[in-house]
């Protein structure tokens, strides 16, 4: 396809990028620019515009962008990079096949689309702990997305993204919620999404909509930002009929705690959040966090330098792109988290725990960061309770 | 093992390593490693095999560890490595400054340079099925699993035939039924295996071991046996002789065995020969002095068929007056082979009476189908197999009493014991002990008069009778036939003249059978007097050889009946082998034989002729009935004829590893000589393992000068890559695949796109095979191969995985014949080619499909990497105790420049122990830089370019070296670099002991002084660090991956896994890190490519995007 067919027009110009006044917020603001990398937003969208031939510089550029949205934050003209960036790639897949520099081999990406095939069968439960109650015909279900498949991947790393899915259980147990577990849930599909692969994406959806469909759910909980962006988002768009109520866990956990009764066991540790971009700035979740964690006595959230809509990204997504520059990406963004003088980094999304985990445990020449990630869910999870005389009480 | 190909040039000066097992395997490991050629001879057939009469060592693990097999290809395939077993030391000389040793190997006759491991030579073998295979295959920890050969001093009944025939092979060719093979193993040395398997005199017999068991094997018979079962298919026929010919006539007299032999091997070594005999029919002696019911006359007739058929031209009733005159004709060389036609008389009174005939006369007539009478009373005077024939054949014509006179008693009659008998048995009356003294009679004879006497042998005289007694005695007969022997007729006839003759009229020859006239030659009974068929034979076979040699230039002459070969004793007689009378012949009875001149013996059965075959001891266990040359075919591995060697080296060191004391002359023992006794420990293998290493550390200093300089690989030869692709397929000798199977894999293949050629190899591992395919890729102009063999990885790493053909297949191609390892595509057909496991169309389909990825792959095939880094000779030992100092001593005469700190601290950490001052008392080398004492602050850098920070005399300073050696137990710490992860395992299988996670850095441990003193530690150590220091240049792993730095995320994964310490992180501009691959650490197994979570790191040839777009091809079908 050429680079001015009309498609490619309708996308500059749903996306505004003819508002683009080259002022150049979005390179000065690319952590990937920051970082070294010979790319820019700004160029990008003047090379589409005015020199569409230039497929060399175009076709790379468009799988350099980390879509951390935060040029987009910045944009005076209210340019949707991220969205931009996201139709650019399915366009350019369609075309010529999946490219970008997919992270470990692409096995992650082939893992989501051999969970497009429709006789899988999965073994996605065994991680569910007797104290944790779950219905199978309850309407509200907990996804725990890919948390099992992480797990395994990341055994070397030390990753427990299943620790945040038992918690989120526990959250949920605690707060009188016995939710259903779906046994055949299928990746949402956020990284396929996000790396042009509309297609598995969209088969996906179609997989998870009947799942829920046959197991009566109408509601999903979920504890991760990108399955919260990708069911709530975008899985109506490939699945007609969806009437899917998706629930963020945090977004639940508040709304209950808010009623009143419940405390938290102290937790007098410095801390220091990371603002995952798919909550922050894509779903303008920034607060929720903050506050939940405030009602943690003893607990120390001192900011980076850089948060909320001016955070930096935790270097990765959809596992494209990984090099010496989202490296170094993290690696300042770990600068900032150790300047606060916080012990533990706290974040809500798996991706950034998984991400921010890996910096920190280069096995060579790692630097003595002296900081531990940790998902917030599992920290909400460990301190909750009752407060003293109060009894659960749902409306 | 024989290193033909290895070795040229006489007296290699080489260091020579002597004895089996780890020690001398670990000693040579170290010396050729480190640069030094060596001689390793063991005693036994194999390295790690005990050396004879050594039952085991009691250190040793009780089985052979498999974990030394790649160092045991990689010792045994050194280039700089000369392997000998079976080899003994003979002397040890000090000269020179080092030792002269005289070797002697047994001969080797399946050469371990070319044997493939095929076992087609175990699948002929007729006596593969026996107690005692004569090929066996390697023990496993070999990893050629090539075969041995059990070759025994030649068997006794082939070394008592006068003509070498094999009587051992046959017997085991016919034991497995392989009747037409065995004849054709007589016909090697025999022309007339009818003629001999009727009457032969069978010496092999007398010879037969199986008499101390029980009775002689039936040789003659069952080689009768053989020529009927022949005459039974069709007729007789001989090799066929050589082409072309010579075009040299030469010209046979007489046409009896010798003439007959020589005229066969003259014919069959290309000249033209032409028999001339003076009766009318052929045969010498065979026609007329043999009766036809011991040799039937369609057999001789059938022997000289084929001798005719064969070439040769027989002229009957020609006689030869002159040899000159044939001369003059054109022959180039006459053999005079008349015999011994005439009669000996008695010169008694009355011998010419009426009825008195003579031996040969009378059976001549009769023979010749001559009118012959004999009168009712028949005395036959003479006592050998003639006079047993007179007599025989006058019972036949009808005499009705036959009695034998004659001298000797019946224990020393000439005449064959079973002649006797049977002519006993027929009716012969002997009167023995008598010795004739007169013939008395009117007209006719009447009587015969003798007396009783026997016969003297003076040793200064020939023999003669003495009469033991004075009465005389008689006996009345119709007929005398005088059977007292013969002499030759040269003296009566013109011929004679011309000849010098000496006594008995025979024709005088010299050792080479020439007469006294050029060109002449004599053999057989003319020249010897009477003797027996086969010596007769024996005779012309030599004269043959002779002439050839006289003719054409001393053409070599195949001589099996020459010196005995083999080594080694024949196996005892089993206890358990039940005794087993011979088989023997059916005969007709007495009673009717007599009456004609039909065959008295009816020949083995079959059954007769396996059972007793079955018999044979096959006392030289290899019976050389050479089936196994001929299936080894191309590969040429075996030969019989190989010959021991004697060799001398000059050695600058000698490590002696042997369980036996060295071969020394009396005075002190030589400076250079080191012994690892493995008898000598009895704590552990890496206790001989240890000491071996010092030995070879104390060789290697001595023997310095010995080491080549290393120069870097040359880049590899540009190749147009025009995709012209070629396939080979190698067929193992023909072991592979079913008949016919390989061919259908070869078209297939060669239908594929842009392949130029697809052949079959007999053999990729062997040294022609690769040839072949060398030369066809270069007159193809092969850009790209596939090649379907035993699969050499091009990790050139010899892993526990590897063996001998793997390894040779990369030599050969890659190394040898500098083919670029890059273009070739290997694949391995070898387990899907079985039959049986495997139909037909099974098996082609699996090879279409291993083709079609092959060939996916080829496309992408391409160079390697080739690089190299620079060595210095900068070696920095930190730590001046003894091994500290011995090691430095080492390292200068070795011409490396050494910088010794003696005392030596790591910052921070503990100080030295105390140390032996005496240690640098006596003086070092001044080419050796010492520094008293200094703080060590840390090691960075890698192998040829570290940087140790120093601190001396109150300021740091940075020391650049490309060694480090830490001697001292307080400096351990130091061989840790910051970030290191701890003491890997280490893969190399080289059991070295100095090692460190930091290659480069070599550190002493404690328990190392604890298996030896620390003068052997130092030595140990140095030769350890020369097998790098020594080096100009570390080459670059030809799989070495590179690092794309704008994916590195610095992160260490690959440095985590690496076990080689072939990566490390550098800091790059912007901060952070960056692998580097150490490419000369580098092995090459792609572990940190698999491991980088970015794929940052590639390798060439197995690229990610090979193996991408090969599984990409492989799932969507596209492979053919």
């Amino acid at each position: 396809m050429e680079l001015n067919a009309p498609e490619i027009k309708r996308i500059i110009k749903d996306c505004s990028l003819y508002l683009c006044q080259e002022c150049g917020k979005c390179s000065a603001s690319c952590p990937r620019f920051l970082s070294g990398r010979e790319y820019s937003p700004r160029l990008l969208a003047q090379k589409l515009i005015s020199q569409p031939g230039d497929r060399a510089y175009i076709e790379t550029a468009i799988w350099e962008c980390l879509s951390c949205g935060r040029c987009e934050e910045r944009c005076p003209s209210n340019v949707q990079f991220t969205r931009f960036i996201r139709e650019m790639r399915a366009i350019l897949a369609a075309d010529q096949g999946l490219m970008g520099h997919q992270a470990h081999d692409g096995a992650l990406h082939s893992w989501m689309r051999i969970m497009t095939a429709p006789e899988l069968r999965q073994d996605r439960l065994d991680w569910l702990t007797p104290d944790l109650k779950t219905d199978a015909t309850s309407e509200v279900a907990f996804f725990s997305g890919c948390a099992p498949y992480f797990d395994v991947f990341f055994a070397g790393l030390r990753v427990d993204t299943l620790r945040t899915a038992r918690d989120s259980i526990r959250l949920l147990n605690f707060l009188e919620i016995t939710p259903q577990v779906l046994a055949n849930e299928r990746c949402c599909g956020h990284d396929l999404l996000w790396s042009g692969d509309v297609e598995n994406f969209a088969a996906l959806a179609r997989l998870n909509h009947q799942e829920f469909r046959d197991r009566g759910v109408k509601e999903i909980v979920t504890a991760c930002p990108e399955c919260f962006q990708a069911l709530g988002a975008h899985l109506s768009r490939v699945a007609p009929g969806s009437d899917l109520k998706v629930t963020f866990l945090l977004d639940l956990v508040e709304r209950e705690v808010k009623k009143g009764g419940v405390s938290f066991r102290p937790f007098p540790r410095r801390v220091t959040y990371q603002d995952p971009c798919r909550l922050g700035r894509m779903s303008g979740r920034y607060q929720g966090p903050r506050d939940l964690m405030a009602l943690i006595p003893g607990l120390d959230l001192q900011e980076m330098a850089n948060h909320r809509q001016g955070s930096i990204c935790c270097g990765n997504s959809a596992f494209l792109g990984c090099d010496a520059y989202s490296k170094r990406v993290q690696v300042e963004r770990l600068q900032q988290a150790r300047e606060t003088g916080a012990e533990l980094i706290v974040t809500a999304c798996p991706k950034c725990l998984i991400h921010t985990t890996c910096a920190l445990r280069d096995p060579v020449r790692g630097e003595p960061w002296n900081l531990e990630p940790v998902g917030l869910v599992s920290l909400l999870a460990e301190h909750i309770q009752w407060s003293p005389g109060e009894t659960p009480l749902r409306d | 093992m024989s290193r033909t190909a290895r070795q040229n040039g006489d007296a290699p000066e080489a260091v020579l390593v002597v004895g089996s097992g780890y020690g001398a395997l670990k000693a040579a490991e170290d010396l050729s490693h480190g640069g030094i050629p060596v001689v390793w001879a063991a005693r036994a057939r194999h390295f790690l095999e005990l050396p004879p009469g050594v039952e085991s060592f009691p250190e040793w693990p009780a089985d052979l560890s498999f974990q030394f097999r790649p160092l045991y290809l990689r010792v045994t395939r050194h280039p700089l490595v000369t392997p000998l077993t079976q080899a003994r030391v003979e002397s040890l000389v000090q000269a020179n400054g080092g030792c002269e040793a005289e070797l002697v190997q047994d001969p080797v006759y399946v050469d371990y340079d070319l044997c493939t491991g095929c076992g087609r030579c175990q699948e002929v073998c007729p006596l593969n099925d026996s107690d005692h295979p004569p090929l066996s295959r390697s023990p496993a920890y070999c990893p050629s699993r090539s075969l041995l050969m059990d070759k025994r001093t030649t068997s006794p009944c082939r070394q008592a035939c006068p003509l070498g025939v094999n009587a051992q092979a046959y017997l085991a060719l016919t034991a497995a039924g392989r009747y037409a093979e065995a004849l054709g193993v007589i016909r090697r040395d025999n022309p007339l295996p009818g003629v001999c398997g009727y009457i032969c005199s069978h010496p092999c017999e007398s010879a037969c071991r199986r008499a101390e068991l029980d009775e002689p094997l039936a040789i003659r018979d069952i080689k009768r046996f053989l020529f009927d079962y022949e005459a039974e298919e069709g007729p007789a026929a001989l090799p066929s002789p050589a082409t072309p010919r010579r075009g040299l006539r030469v010209a046979v007299v007489g046409s009896g065995p010798a003439g007959l032999a020589a005229a066969h091997f003259l014919n069959q070594d290309g000249f033209d020969v032409t028999i001339f005999e003076a009766l009318d029919q052929a045969g010498g002696m065979l026609r007329v002095g043999i009766n036809a019911f011991r040799l039937p006359r369609p057999v001789l007739e059938a022997e000289l068929a084929a001798l005719v058929a064969s070439g040769v031209a027989l002229r009957t009733g020609q006689r030869v007056d002159s040899a000159q005159a044939l001369l003059d004709q054109g022959f180039a060389a006459v053999l005079i082979a008349s015999g011994t036609p005439t009669d000996l008389r008695l010169n008694l009174p009355g011998e010419d009476l009426a009825g008195v005939e003579h031996c040969v006369d009378f059976l001549a007539r009769m023979n010749l189908g001559g009118a012959v009478a004999v009168g009712p009373r028949t005395l036959i005077i003479g006592g050998g197999n003639s006079a047993m024939d007179a007599a025989r054949s006058a019972l036949r014509l009808g005499a009705k009493q036959v009695t034998v006179l004659a001298i000797e008693t019946e224990d020393h009659l000439p005449a064959a014991p079973q002649e006797v008998t049977e002519a006993r048995e027929e009716g012969v009356v002997f009167r023995l002990g008598c010795a004739p003294i007169r013939i008395v009679g009117q007209e006719r004879v009447e009587e015969v008069i003798f007396r009783a006497a026997h016969w003297e042998f003076p040793a200064d005289a020939p023999p003669r009778i003495v009469f033991d007694a004075d009465a005389e005695e008689s006996l009345e007969a119709d007929s005398v036939i005088v059977a007292i022997s013969q002499r030759p007729n040269l003296a009566d006839s013109p011929l004679g003249a011309e000849l010098d003759l000496g006594r008995g009229g025979r024709l005088n020859v010299d050792p080479d059978q020439a007469t006294s006239r050029e060109r002449v030659f004599g053999a057989g009974d003319v020249v010897s007097g009477p003797s027996t068929v086969v010596q007769a034979m024996a005779a012309g076979r030599r004269a043959a050889a002779a002439i050839a040699a006289r003719l054409a230039d001393g053409t070599p002459w195949r001589d099996l009946a020459q010196a005995p070969r083999g080594v080694g004793q024949p196996e005892p007689i089993a206890e358990e082998l039940p005794q087993q009378p011979r088989q023997r012949m059916a005969q007709r009875q007495p009673r009717l034989r007599k009456r004609d001149f039909a065959p008295v013996d009816l020949g083995l059965t079959t059954s007769q002729a396996l059972e007793e075959a079955r018999r044979c001891l096959q006392c030289a266990t290899c019976c050389e009935c050479l089936a196994c040359e001929e299936a080894c075919g191309p590969v040429a591995a075996i030969d019989h004829q190989r010959v021991g060697q004697r060799l001398t080296i000059a050695a600058p060191a000698v490590i002696w590893a042997e369980a036996g004391p060295p071969p020394l002359a009396k005075g002190p023992e030589p400076a250079n000589l080191f012994r690892v006794d493995p008898a000598g420990y009895s704590a552990d293998l890496m206790d001989v393992l240890m000491n071996a290493s010092a030995a070879a550390g104390q060789a290697m200093a001595r023997a310095a000068h010995l080491r080549a300089p290393a120069k870097p690989r040359p880049p590899a030869p540009a190749l147009a890559d025009d995709g012209r692709l070629g396939v080979f397929l190698c067929a193992c000798n023909g072991s592979l695949a079913p008949e016919g199977v390989l061919e259908r894999i070869r078209d297939l293949a060669g239908a594929l796109p842009g392949v130029a050629r697809s052949q079959i190899i007999f053999s990729a591992c062997n040294p022609a095979g690769a040839e072949a395919i060398a030369e066809a890729v270069a007159e193809q102009r092969l850009s790209r191969v596939i090649l379907a063999s035993c699969v050499c990885c091009p990790l050139n790493f010899q892993c526990i995985s590897c063996n001998d053909q793997r390894t040779r297949v990369r030599l050969h191609l890659f190394e040898r014949l500098g083919l670029d390892r890059g273009r070739f595509e290997m694949i391995n057909l070898r387990d899907h080619l079985q039959a049986q496991t495997h139909g037909e169309e099974e098996i082609v389909a699996w090879a279409r499909s291993q083709l079609g990825a092959a060939w996916l792959r080829s496309r992408h095939l391409g160079a390697l990497r080739r690089g190299a880094t620079e060595m210095g000779k900068r070696v920095l030992i930190l730590g001046g105790s003894q091994v500290g100092v011995s090691a430095a001593r080492s390292l200068a005469l070795q011409g490396l420049e050494v910088r010794l700190v003696h005392r030596a601290w790591p910052s921070g950490g503990e100080l030295p122990g105390a140390i032996a001052q005496r240690a640098l008392e006596g003086g070092l080398d001044p080419r050796i830089m010492v520094v008293e004492a200094a703080e060590i602050g840390g090691i960075s850098g890698h192998l040829g370019d570290f940087a140790v920070r120093a601190k001396l005399d109150g300021r740091w300073r940075t020391w650049k070296t490309d060694v480090v050696c830490l001697t001292d137990d307080n400096l351990i710490e130091l061989a840790m670099y910051a970030g290191a992860t701890g003491l890997k395992k280490f893969y190399r299988y080289d059991f070295s002991f100095f090692n460190t996670p930091q290659i480069g850095v070599y550190r002493v441990m404690p328990v190392t002084l604890k298996r030896v003193d620390p003068y052997q530690a130092g030595a140990a150590l140095a030769g350890e660090v020369a097998t790098t220091a020594a080096k100009a240049y570390l080459q670059d792993h030809q799989l070495s991956p590179q690092v794309d730095p704008e994916r590195c995320r610095g992160c260490g994964r690959c440095v985590e896994i690496c076990p080689f310490e072939a990566v490390r992180l550098e800091e790059n501009p912007a901060g952070g890190y960056t692998a580097v691959v150490q490419r000369h650490n580098c092995v090459g197994c792609g572990g940190c490519v698999g491991r980088c979570p970015v794929t940052a790191l590639d390798v060439p040839y197995f690229s990610n995007q090979v193996l991408e777009e090969m599984a990409a091809a492989r799932l969507t079908s596209e492979a053919c």
